[in-house]
């Protein structure tokens, strides 16, 4: 078996691991950032609408209220979803790693 | 030592992803959302397309329910599903007890319950594909 330099692998593997993190974190919190906006914005439109449909008659208090608590539960949701994302990015880059340990010691020997 | 790293890693927080699962999602998506077009005719007479419905969406409910840590996608469907709530079921709940609900109410409830199945198919496409996944 060929002689493997492990000071040398680890720390390959620390700085590839850092930049690894770093990345994962950064394009998990843009995408979660813009999901969230998307998701205000959307609100906000509703909330305007709503409003003005319920000024002119067009729905009841009982479905602007009901309008009101599912917009409540569909950003209830979106959490729910954010925190399944987060999962995902946790699962990817423990795979990203496993690839990166896997060709680093390779790539040593 | 790699052996205790591959251990640590390898170990999956969530479901890959399920491309039946996905399309059934997708697919339940629009059955829903034409259903609730009906919401303006009286619940008795369109009782039996509620049940047709009801149908395909307790066999996705019932897949989603069977795969391995799936809580979190699980928990989505809760929420558009709960009779109490103000999605999907509450909706269908509301209608059964009205009878008849109002279009314009109708047309912004499905705005929320179209965003409300995003949720759950827009999870599951970024689940990470079985290929993908180190052995």
């Amino acid at each position: 078996m060929a002689n493997l330099d492990f000071q040398n692998l680890v720390e390959t593997l620390k700085t590839e691991v850092t930049n690894l993190a770093l990345s994962t974190v950064n394009n998990y919190k843009n995408e979660a950032t813009a999901d969230a906006l998307n998701m205000l914005n959307m609100m906000k439109e509703n909330l305007s609408t709503w409003t003005m449909e319920l000024a002119d008659g067009k729905m009841s208090t009982k479905d602007f209220e009901f309008l009101v608590l599912g917009q409540k539960e569909l950003i209830e949701m979106n959490a729910l979803k954010q925190a399944g994302l987060a999962m995902i990015q946790v699962d990817e880059f423990k795979n990203s790693i496993l690839n990166l340990i896997i060709k680093t010691v390779i790539g040593l020997i | 030592m790699l052996f205790v790293i591959f251990s640590a890693v390898s170990c999956a927080s969530i479901s890959s992803f399920d491309q039946q699962a996905y399309t059934q999602t997708t697919s339940v998506k629009v059955d829903a959302l034409n259903l609730m077009d009906l919401a303006k005719y009286d619940y008795a007479t369109q009782e039996n397309n509620v049940k047709e419905y009801l149908t395909k969406q307790q066999k996705i409910y019932e897949y989603e329910k069977n795969r391995p840590k799936n809580e979190i996608t699980l928990k989505l469907w809760d929420k558009l599903l709960d009779k109490d709530g103000h999605l999907l079921g509450g909706f269908l709940n509301r209608w059964q007890t009205e009878t008849k609900l109002n279009e314009t109410f109708i047309a912004e409830e499905k705005k929320l319950v179209d965003k409300a199945f995003d949720q759950i198919s827009g999870l599951e496409s970024k689940k990470i594909k079985p290929s993908e996944i180190s052995q």
